[in-house]
């Protein structure tokens, strides 16, 4: 016999439930020969484990599909915890967007150690991007909880850690760890977003340095796919930059194009102008950010 | 939709990839026998069995069902594209997938998703007269068992949103409420890709409701408040298509005076810009139904680019 724990079971148990309700099906109907209604009674109020064959004949006898189950499991059941949205604001800077997130997250304990502690050290980085604490305080506390996360990156938690630290500690010592895994990992497939926020710190990191040029084009052309897989524009916006830098030292002259439509995601996506790229825009154009709209612009109403 | 079978084949492959020996992973669920002729002979697992197997891979059921939606999606990538070509009545670009994809389909958007949008094709093509598609609709639709649901999947949402776009004032009426219950969140919509569903659905009701006089005054009550619905998914999902959609939706409802107007043209502006580099405002019929050239020079020559920021706090208060 093959052991579960109940409480990952119940969900099922009570998209079953809800699934018989739509189809107004009454319990007797959904559990006779399976079990009986006082047993389905103390298996919905959790004080008797369900086990999973019968589970199994209730989903046959519903005339559903396991993955409408799993799916309503997936989309229904799972209640959003925001860590995503505070993750994204508080990459793109935007402080005020996040606050109510952090607020939620502060005492964040509801998920893996992995997933609590590296949501522990984002709340740091709030705190400290919003001059609570100092960064020495911030850079002890990422110390403190390095060992918690593996440096083979098998997890995005891990890697989303080192990619936090090398960025706070601007060391590359982890570079080759953290390139191997953002680019052979494939975590796009199943945690796209995340995968976008940290790719695209890497990014910003590696366009710094020209040692890295190749693992940047590497790294750009895999964000550029990504981003536009999932239709995120805040990420369309992160990766049309890295695009056109990779454009820029190609020789490729329609890298303005991207700076053009990166810019006018701005607009669309920020709360106020964003210091972000300037690094990277600037070695492309010493042309102001607002002139190349306006000029861009003028072509529009002519 | 994902058959049983698949997560059969998906299973299989995540071993693979996570180098687990046959003894590691099937230790205590099944014998090594009995899963290999689960793999070779394509059967499903009993539900036991694959909730016990994902344990070992060491992921959550709900990361599980993501990868295998991904696997079978780039497996039989060819359905995902012709009903992408086909929604977006791309129909040069569909064509050469209408011959090598046929049924029966394997992925999310197989079901249903796909023979309607052929059968929509077929009515654009003047293969079939609208009549055909329609009931083609409403035949893969219970109507009034909808009315009475409280959950809806993303097939039917799909085929409720041909109908309310494609289907007679009627047919409008009857649609517009069951969409509206589930942007209420009266109506739960079971889809792993809520935001971009929630997302389709709230652009293609604002824009066919917007552009509708008759529906205009027939759901004056809903206009403003599907309007602020609409503003605030644009921030809150902030994906790609919502934007050109949700201002160019926004300039229908606003008062061309009004300040909102203003600020949503130019946004209107960037997104286009976004879309075609080359976009002019000459070249749009659209835009010049609430301005002239002159009027729309205007409003850009008073823009201040400094607080044209769509997602700065405040923004939109004023309705």
């Amino acid at each position: 016999m093959v052991m579960n724990n109940n409480s990952d079971l119940i969900i099922y148990l009570e998209a079953i439930d809800t699934i018989r309700k739509e189809k107004g099906l009454s319990i007797e109907a959904l559990i006779e020969d399976i079990t009986s209604e006082r047993s389905y009674r103390r298996y919905m109020n959790q004080e008797l484990s369900i086990p999973l064959q019968i589970l199994e004949k209730m989903i046959l006898r519903l005339g559903v599909s396991m993955s409408d189950i799993l799916i309503y499991v997936l989309k229904v059941k799972q209640k959003p915890s925001g860590i995503i949205e505070f993750f994204t604001y508080l990459h793109y800077d935007e402080l005020t967007l996040a606050t109510p997130y952090y607020k939620r997250l502060k005492d964040y304990q509801k998920d893996s150690l992995l997933l609590n502690t590296l949501v522990s050290m984002y709340v740091l980085w709030y705190e400290y991007k919003s001059h609570l604490i100092s960064l020495n305080v911030f850079k002890t506390e990422l110390e403190a909880h390095k060992h918690i996360f593996n440096t083979s990156m098998d997890t995005i938690e891990s890697l989303s850690f080192y990619i936090l630290y090398t960025i706070v500690y601007e060391d590359d010592a982890y570079h080759d760890k953290i390139i191997k895994s953002l680019l052979e990992n494939n975590f796009y497939m199943s945690q796209i977003l995340l995968f976008d926020i940290i790719a695209d710190q890497y990014l910003i990191f590696l366009s710094n340095d020209e040692n890295y040029t190749k693992d940047y084009e590497n790294l750009s052309s895999l964000f550029y796919q990504v981003a536009h897989m999932w239709h995120d524009a805040y990420f369309i916006y992160s990766a049309q930059i890295h695009h056109a830098y990779v454009k820029f030292k190609n020789n490729d002259p329609s890298y303005m194009v991207d700076i053009k439509k990166h810019l006018y995601y701005e607009h669309l996506l920020l709360s106020k102008s964003s210091k972000k790229y300037r690094n990277i825009i600037s070695a492309m154009t010493s042309l102001s950010m607002d002139l190349i709209l306006k000029k861009d612009l003028e072509e529009v109403f002519k | 939709m994902i058959g049983q079978s698949q997560f059969t084949e998906v299973i299989e492959s995540l071993r693979n990839q996570k180098k687990l020996t046959y003894a590691q992973f099937l230790d205590g669920v099944v014998s090594e026998r009995s899963y290999r002729r689960y793999v070779n002979e394509g059967k499903p697992f009993s539900f036991e069995i694959l909730v016990s197997l994902v344990e070992r891979l060491n992921m959550k059921m709900r990361d599980f069902v993501i990868v295998s939606m991904n696997y079978i999606s780039m497996k039989y990538q060819k359905e995902i594209y012709l009903a992408h070509y086909l929604d977006h009545q791309m129909y040069d670009e569909a064509e050469p997938y209408l011959d090598e994809t046929s049924p029966p389909y394997f992925t999310h958007v197989g079901s249903k998703i796909l023979p309607a949008l052929k059968k929509r094709y077929a009515y654009h093509q003047k293969k079939i007269n609208l009549y055909t598609y329609l009931h083609h609709l409403k035949s893969e639709l219970s109507l009034d068992q909808l009315k009475k649901q409280h959950i809806l999947d993303r097939n039917t949402l799909k085929l409720l949103l041909l109908l309310l776009e494609d289907g007679s004032f009627e047919d409008q009426v009857t649609v517009i409420p069951i969409l509206y219950d589930v942007i209420l969140g009266q109506t739960q919509l079971i889809t792993h890709q809520y935001d971009i569903d929630l997302n389709a659905l709230i652009q293609t009701l604002t824009r066919v409701i917007f552009s509708n006089e008759e529906l205009k005054i027939a759901f004056q009550n809903i206009i403003e408040s599907l309007f602020k619905v609409a503003l605030h998914n644009t921030r809150k999902f902030h994906l790609e298509e919502g934007f050109q959609s949700f201002f160019k939706d926004a300039l229908l409802v606003l008062d061309v005076k009004d300040t909102l107007f203003k600020e949503c043209f130019m946004y209107y502006i960037f997104a286009k810009r976004i879309q075609h580099p080359n976009y002019t405002f000459t070249s749009d019929s659209y835009i010049k139904t609430f301005l002239s050239l002159n009027e729309a020079k205007e409003i850009f020559n008073a823009s201040h680019f400094s607080s044209l920021y769509f997602m700065r706090e405040g923004y939109g208060h004023e309705q």
